[in-house]
């Protein structure tokens, strides 16, 4: 048996560093942004005096070290890369925890050499996804685990030879409780070696198994069956076209292939999905007699729509129809000549409704409707709230607050409308500036849509404010209700001064 | 129809988070804007009256006296302004505030139904509210038809001219409707309409302010409070004229309120406070009783009485027949013979120990005419002021005895305490307006842990540097909004709680005085004023405060009589021991009482105390008034025949020449303002309370120019007139009375004493009673072996909760106890103790057995701290051989291995050495009683040429030298300008080290919060004190033990 652990120190400072190389000394931050900590840094930036924990500003003291935010996808993606190193040694990789990999390396010795071969070639391949990593080869994964955890660069232990090579480590290589390592630090075990030394018996008699199992790792005695990583989260299927298409109807058509394929698939899985990215690559110069310079700066090459949907599925139609629906509403602007449809995978959702309740939409019936409506309406108002979907009041002073949600909230969240008025008011959206004549600090005269209206009656002014301590968020404001003459014809209106500004603005007319 | 408009609901911030404004702002806006007078009726109580009322007595304004009390339920719920029309209308309310609150625990709400007020309405007028008043309810709930039944029951309970419809314009379209519907309903039912504007907050600006408080009060952030925040900013204190142009079209709403507060003719002005009667015999009076009992005093107390001890006695006696206060003495007197009765120290302190009287009933325990101390200053007819007794007892269960006492014999309504108003102070606000932004816990703990800290101010310990230094970005707009917050909300007032010791007395009757309302504490019950608020109304009131020195004195008496067989009185210690006077003298004075502090230590030698009064001085000499009245370095100079002795003027002689020509006591101050500028002696009470009072400045100026104008007449050159003004003035930063500083001299005296003679009593009943004083319980232990107690380390098999005594070889050493177990809860040591005393323990598993109380944590801790080493007869274990077996000890292992027995002694471990060894000592409990960590390292410390306290001691001024030791305490007083003392521990003693500011601006990091150092710098060495001031400092590892420093003091 033979395996092969690739350990990188500081691996989210390593993982940032794939992105955006930086000599010297580096530091993580992550955390509010009021309050943004160092998680992580590197040997260089620890001699320069950075400690984890520390807060930005104290870090900003220690001179010459670079501060970056922290960016999980980072690790994630170089996670990614090294457990391709893996992959290209063994089948069978273990995805330990992030910066950490163990290959089973067993059998390839005829391939590739012993491990003092393998060892380098591990090593070169983690720094050709420029990360610095530790190598350990031993006999069993945990050995080659602590190796490359406890001991700089490349590290290969012979079978047998695993309690004495790793006897000096400290016992904190192996991650034990913060209890357990209270324990033997009280006891004065510091190292594998102590560690290895005492008594199982009372050993187990005082730690437990848990004990017992520590003990036989640091005598480098653990046999285990490695735990595979897992396969790919995306599922996606690519397509590229003999010739471009620029209709939506002969694409439907490709699209529909695509995701029969795709969800046949997941169907095989016991898999759904609520993603769907279609990535479409456009033919940016599809006719001779269009010259380049004659294109639009703004068409990419890259068109690329994305769905979520509320419920995960299976049906390829709904997907299709959602994506005809959506490309209706955002068609490319350019012929498509590639085609690429990635579905994240999520498990089915299974709910009983209950025996007295009412039928509701099915939700990708409900969801087609919504999308239909969203193709005609558009997506936000000027406001930059969603046009289709649920109203909410939000729990706010602030006239006509509200937010438009994709799913509509529970009844019981709902809050009651406080009738303050036996009138409806239609809402201008966005209210109409208006200009206003006042006498005795009340209106007299109204201006807007270029006709100038007589107040016959006003009541206010009714004033609201909030928000204070945000200046983009606060406002302050007057409002009037005013009976307005103009031409002989009569109405009542809502108007208000916002004192922000000093602007005066028609909000909305009375039923 | 009257002019003019009088604001009738107003609430201050003393409705708890549901008011913004201080009492006094809201007068000061009241007096800007003209308004005649203003009713506070703070929610359930009147908090804020009294002051209320002391700040519209400045400024001319009436101050109506009133309350909004909470009614829930289905009827009649909603906050009702109730406004006292006549005292009897005060006590109705007082009464029916009391049984609401009593009804409850604390922190409860109230269940008040409109039936309670039913018994209380006669001299009360009622409101009917605002948004959250009994109308607005009614008409939430059932329109005009409810509304009208309300109304209609609100003139039966209060009578049909008591009940006025309130009506308020903050521009809000449902409160308008609200408006019509109320006044409809006024005109049908023939009730007259009231206009008032809610008053919330003094300007428009402090709505801030109130919804900050709305988030803390319901536990929101700003972002998420929504519809429970202010609508807009319109609760302010609006101009009559505003608002009558606001009502003009119901000009009548306006007039009522001039007519109605017409009708209000109580204020606090006369409470109709009366001290309670002292039961005596029959044929006795109170006068006839106190001066039975006060001549029996004076026959045990003067061996022989003296013609000016009868006369003073005879003067005072006279004085208190004459103010009625008989009572007051007698029950003073019956609370101190419980006391003696019950074997609880107790001591008088502060005026009254200038009283022949009190000294002769037992109050005090220093002889004013001994002393010579002006009585004038306890009692003077002028004043027209009740006395001021406060009474020093044992802190803990002892103090807690005797305030029941007082419950007991003067009834729940009888008796309560003072409350004392916590207010926003820079960590909490820091705090409370942080959560209500919406910041992670973590930032709140960062700033709460840098904001706070020295007493010293500097430059740099503002809010803007504390955010700063927690991460937090100033130019953001947000943070900038709360760093404004933060400086805007402190001393607003959070909530109630109870003053450690300040009680009221009005037998059976204090209720219609004042609300009181329940402690959290069971069996006590509170006032609604605290006792600056009790003394400004005249309520007198008795100081039953805990000194911690009073139990070390108490409990090292009893380990006198048990361990030495010696019998110690207090009050007839020998006077003037000259060991004891030693000590002193060389500020020897680690633990003992008001002269261990650093301050303290560096002028003990150059007073040279040698008798009882010399401490008197001393005492007095190290308080902010004469440090910054730059009165400390001329009388040492004095006492050291260095500078001679002169007065500021030559009528002044009489009064100084005790303090060599420098006042240091505050019946100086009162007398140099008597003879220099005629002040009378009501006058001089005055000054004294503009000096003792936080709120004073203004008033400081005032009697500034008094002052000066009277010397003038006098005749006094302008530079003497500066000189004295300076001395009076600088007593604004707190200065002692010399009665109160008798008082604290003998306690000093006797702590002083009982170390010197019996340091293992003393400093078992130190350590017991800790935390107190300036040092931590390591710097204690090491002081005393230094001194040469033995201190033995903690044994299960012999300690006890308590450190204790024990007698080895004849001598008293000291055991310490259970109670420096980290983590060990007393429950469980006193089972351990229980367990013990039945039969030993025979091993680690037969404790764990027998005493299930101690988890496997503290078995752990015992065993990590070595006080397991000897549980088993005849085998001495070793830390890590207890270790070994306690994890063990109760832990069940399957039947695999359960059969498998081991003996204590084994174990695989190997022995701490003695770095781990102190790393758990200090870990487990703070402190160790084998050598000093800085011992061990002494020999490479001397190749440092590092010197040693002991060696610092002997060098000469000028030279150059090196220290180091372990940080003890870090100090920045007030009044030192920014200087830092730190001082450094080692084996041989403390050495004292000066940083400058800007030293300690460049190093703070090292000064802050390393735990050993080494300094280099200047030895500085003056009449036997030496300093180091620090120019370079270094870390220093000696040790990764927690040793801890006791800082910002």
């Amino acid at each position: 048996m033979l395996f092969g652990c690739i350990h990188v120190p500081d691996f989210p400072v390593q993982a940032a560093l794939r992105r955006e190389p930086i000599p010297g000394p580096v530091a993580l931050l992550d955390g509010p942004e009021s309050l943004l900590k160092v998680v992580a840094c590197n040997d260089l930036a620890r001699n320069a005096g950075i400690d984890i924990g520390m807060t930005k500003l104290e870090a900003e003291v220690c001179p010459g070290v670079a501060l970056r935010k922290r960016v999980i996808e980072d690790e994630e993606s170089a996670q990614a890369a090294l457990l391709d190193c893996g992959y290209s040694f063994s089948p069978r990789v273990e995805s330990t925890c992030p910066g950490t990999i163990i290959a089973d390396l067993t059998g390839s010795e005829r391939l590739l050499g012993d491990g003092r071969n393998i060892g380098p070639l591990l090593l070169d391949r983690a720094e050709a996804c420029n990360l610095k990593a530790n190598v350990g080869i031993a006999a069993n994964p945990d050995a080659a685990l602590c190796a490359a955890r406890g001991f700089r660069g490349i590290t290969i232990i012979a079978s047998g030879d695993e309690a004495v090579r790793l006897a000096h480590l400290p016992v904190r290589v192996l991650k034990p409780t913060p209890e357990t390592l209270d324990i033997l630090d009280a006891w004065g075990i510091r190292d594998f070696q102590s560690l290895a030394a005492l008594p199982p018996i009372p050993l187990t008699q005082r730690l437990g198994q848990y004990g017992l199992h520590l003990q036989r790792l640091a005598k480098g005695g653990v046999e285990r069956e490695l735990v595979p990583a897992e396969a790919p989260t995306l599922f996606h299927e690519d397509i590229e076209l003999e010739e471009a298409v620029e209709l939506l109807e002969p694409l439907s058509f490709i699209l529909n292939r695509l995701l029969e394929q795709l969800t046949a698939r997941l169907r095989a899985r016991s898999l759904a999905t609520d993603h769907v990215q279609a990535d479409l690559f456009l033919e940016v110069h599809p006719d001779r007699e269009l010259s380049a310079a004659s294109l639009p700066d703004s068409i990419a090459p890259l068109h690329q729509r994305a769905l979520k949907l509320p419920v995960p599925t299976q049906e390829a139609k709904v997907l299709l129809k959602l994506l005809q629906l959506d490309l209706a509403a955002h068609p490319p602007q350019a012929p498509v000549k590639k085609i690429r449809i990635e579905v994240r995978p999520a498990r089915i959702r299974l709910t009983q409704t209950g025996l007295f309740q009412p039928l509701a939409p099915e939700a990708q019936k409900l969801e087609i409707t919504l999308a239909r409506l969203r193709a005609v309406a558009g997506e936000t108002d000027t406001e930059g709230r969603g046009r289709v979907g649920f109203p909410v009041i939000l729990d706010s002073h602030r006239p006509d607050s509200f937010e438009v949600l994709p799913v509509g909230p529970d009844r019981d969240d709902q809050r009651a409308l406080v009738a303050s008025s036996r009138l409806a008011l239609r809402w201008f959206r966005p209210a109409v500036a208006a200009s206003v004549e006042l006498m005795n600090a009340r209106p007299v005269a109204v201006q807007f849509r270029r006709k100038k209206a007589r107040v016959v009656h006003a009541t206010g002014p009714w004033r609201t404010s909030g928000a204070w301590w945000d200046a983009k968020e606060s406002w302050n404001r007057d409002e009037w209700d005013v009976h307005l003459s103009v031409d002989g014809a009569s109405g009542l209106y809502r108007i208000f001064l916002d004192h922000r500004t000093g602007q005066w603005f028609v909000e909305g007319m009375y039923d | 129809m009257t002019s003019g408009y009088v604001e009738l609901h107003a609430r201050s911030a003393f409705s708890f988070l549901e008011g913004a404004s201080l009492p006094e702002m809201l007068a000061a806006v009241c007096a800007a804007r003209n308004i005649p007078a203003m009713a506070l009726l703070d929610r359930n109580g009147f908090y804020g009256s009294p002051r209320f009322h002391m700040a519209a007595q400045k400024t001319g304004l009436r101050a109506h006296v009133g309350a909004e009390v909470t009614v829930r339920g289905e009827n009649g719920a909603g906050n009702y302004p109730l406004l006292c029309e006549s005292r009897t209308g005060y006590q109705n309310l007082c009464r029916l505030i009391t049984k609401l609150k009593l009804r409850v625990p604390k922190h409860a709400e109230s269940d008040t139904k409109l039936e309670d007020f039913e018994e209380h309405t006669e001299g009360l007028v009622c409101l009917t509210g605002d948004e959250q008043g009994p109308l607005a309810e009614a008409l939430r709930r059932g329109g005009l038809e409810r509304g009208r039944r309300l109304l209609t029951r609100l003139k039966e309970i209060f009578r049909p001219e008591n009940v006025y419809v309130e009506l308020q314009r903050h521009f809000q379209r449902d409160q308008e409707a609200r408006n019509q519907a109320a006044m409809e309903l006024a005109c049908q039912l023939r009730l007259p309409v009231l206009a008032t504007n809610g008053v919330c907050y003094a300007t428009k600006t402090d709505r801030d302010i109130l919804d900050v408080f709305t988030c803390i009060q319901h536990k929101r952030q700003l972002t998420t409070a929504g519809l429970l925040l202010a609508r807009n900013a319109e609760r302010h204190v609006r101009s009559p004229e505003k608002m009558a142009r606001l009502f003009r079209d119901i000009p009548e709403s306006i007039s009522n309120t001039v007519e109605l507060s017409s009708r209000l003719q109580f204020t606090l002005e006369n409470l109709g406070y009366e001290f309670p009667r002292y039961p005596v015999p029959d044929g006795e009076t109170m006068d006839s009783f106190l001066y039975a009992r006060t001549w029996e005093g004076v026959r045990a107390r003067y061996r022989q009485v003296t013609e000016r001890v009868r006369q003073q006695i005879a003067r005072e006696l006279a004085l208190i027949e004459k103010l009625g206060l008989a009572g007051y003495f007698l029950i003073v007197w019956d609370m101190i013979r419980f006391c003696r009765d019950n074997d609880i120290l107790v001591q008088g302190r502060g005026s009254a120990a200038n009283s022949a009287v009190c000294y002769a009933l037992g109050i005090t325990a220093v002889d004013p005419i001994g002393m010579d101390l002006l009585f004038e200053r306890f009692l003077s007819e002028e004043r027209g002021e009740w006395p001021d007794i406060d009474l020093d007892l044992p802190s803990g269960d002892e103090r807690e005895k005797a305030i029941q006492y007082l419950y007991q014999r003067y009834g729940q309504l009888g008796a309560a305490m003072t409350a004392n108003v916590c207010t926003y102070r820079g960590r909490l606000a820091a705090r409370e307006v942080g959560k209500a932004f919406g910041f992670d816990p973590q930032t709140l703990n960062r700033l709460s842990t840098m904001v706070g800290g020295f007493e010293w101010r500097g430059p740099n310990d503002t809010f803007d540097r504390y955010f700063t230094t927690a991460g937090l970005d100033l130019t953001h707009q947000r943070i900038s909004k709360y760093l404004d917050l933060c400086v805007r909300l402190q001393d607003l007032p959070r909530h109630l709680s109870q003053h450690s010791g300040g009680m009221v007395i009005c037998q059976g009757t204090l209720d219609s005085v004042v609300p009181l309302e329940p402690a959290t504490m069971p069996g006590r019950v509170v006032v609604q004023w605290d006792k600056d608020d009790c003394a400004d109304l005249g309520i007198v009131k008795v100081d039953l405060l805990g000194l911690g020195m009073m139990a070390v004195l108490k409990d090292s008496i009893d380990l006198i009589r048990d361990h030495y067989r010696e019998e110690v009185d207090l009050a007839h210690l020998p006077p003037d021991c000259p060991d004891t006077y030693d000590v002193i003298r060389k500020a020897d004075t680690i633990g003992m009482f008001q002269i261990e502090s650093r301050a303290q230590m560096a002028s003990l030698p150059r007073n040279n105390p040698r008798k009882f009064y010399d401490l008197v001085t001393q005492v007095a000499l190290i308080r902010p008034g004469p440090i910054t009245g730059q009165m400390t370095s001329p009388y040492l100079k004095r006492r050291q025949g260095k500078e001679a002795v002169t007065y500021p003027h030559p009528s002044l002689e009489p009064v100084l020449k005790r303090t060599l020509g420098v006042p240091l006591f505050q019946e100086q101050l009162l007398r140099m303002a008597m003879i220099c500028a005629n002040f009378t002696g009501g006058e001089a009470e005055e000054l004294r309370r503009a000096l003792g009072h936080k709120r004073s400045e203004r008033r400081m100026k005032e009697i500034e120019t008094r002052l000066r104008s009277g010397m003038t007449q006098n005749g006094i050159a302008p530079e003497a007139q500066d000189k004295i003004v300076q001395f009076i003035s600088s007593f604004a930063l707190y200065g002692f009375p010399e009665s109160h500083s008798a008082s604290f001299a003998l306690i000093a005296y006797a702590s002083a004493f009982l170390k010197v003679r019996y340091l293992a009593a003393f400093t078992a009943a130190l350590l017991n009673n800790q935390p107190m004083g300036f040092y931590s319980p390591a710097t204690i232990v090491k002081d005393a072996q230094r001194h040469g107690l033995k201190v033995k380390p903690i044994d299960v098999t012999r300690s006890q909760w308590n450190c204790s005594l024990e007698n080895e070889g004849g001598k008293n050493v000291m055991r310490l106890g259970l109670r420096y177990v980290r983590g060990l809860q007393q429950p469980a040591a006193l089972a351990l103790e229980a367990a013990r005393a039945q039969m030993p323990f025979t091993s680690i598993e037969d404790l764990a057995y027998r005493v299930p109380q101690l988890s496997r944590a503290d078995l752990a801790m015992l065993a990590r701290i070595g006080a397991l080493n000897r549980i088993s007869a005849g085998t001495q274990l070793h830390r890590r051989d207890a270790l070994w077996q306690v994890q063990k000890a109760g832990h069940r292992v399957g039947p695999l291995l359960e059969k498998i027995t081991e003996r204590d002694a084994s174990s695989p471990l190997l022995q701490m050495d003695v770095e781990e060894r102190l790393v758990a000592d200090y870990h487990g409990t703070g402190l160790t009683t084998g050598p000093h960590p800085m011992a061990y390292r002494r020999r490479e410390l001397r190749a440092m040429n590092i010197k040693s306290a002991a060696e610092l001691k002997e060098m000469r001024n000028g030279v150059k030298a090196t220290v180091a030791g372990c940080v003890i305490t870090r100090q920045r007083p007030g009044t030192a300008k920014g200087l830092i003392f730190m001082t450094l521990e080692d084996e041989t003693g403390n050495s004292n080290v000066i940083v400058m500011p800007d030293f300690f601006e460049e190093n703070r990091v090292a000064v802050l919060y390393e735990r050993f150092v080494e300094i280099a710098g200047t030895v500085q060495s003056h009449d036997g004190i030496v300093h180091l001031r620090a120019e370079s400092i270094a870390p220093l590892r000696i040790s990764s033990a927690e040793v801890s420093s006791h800082d910002f003091h």
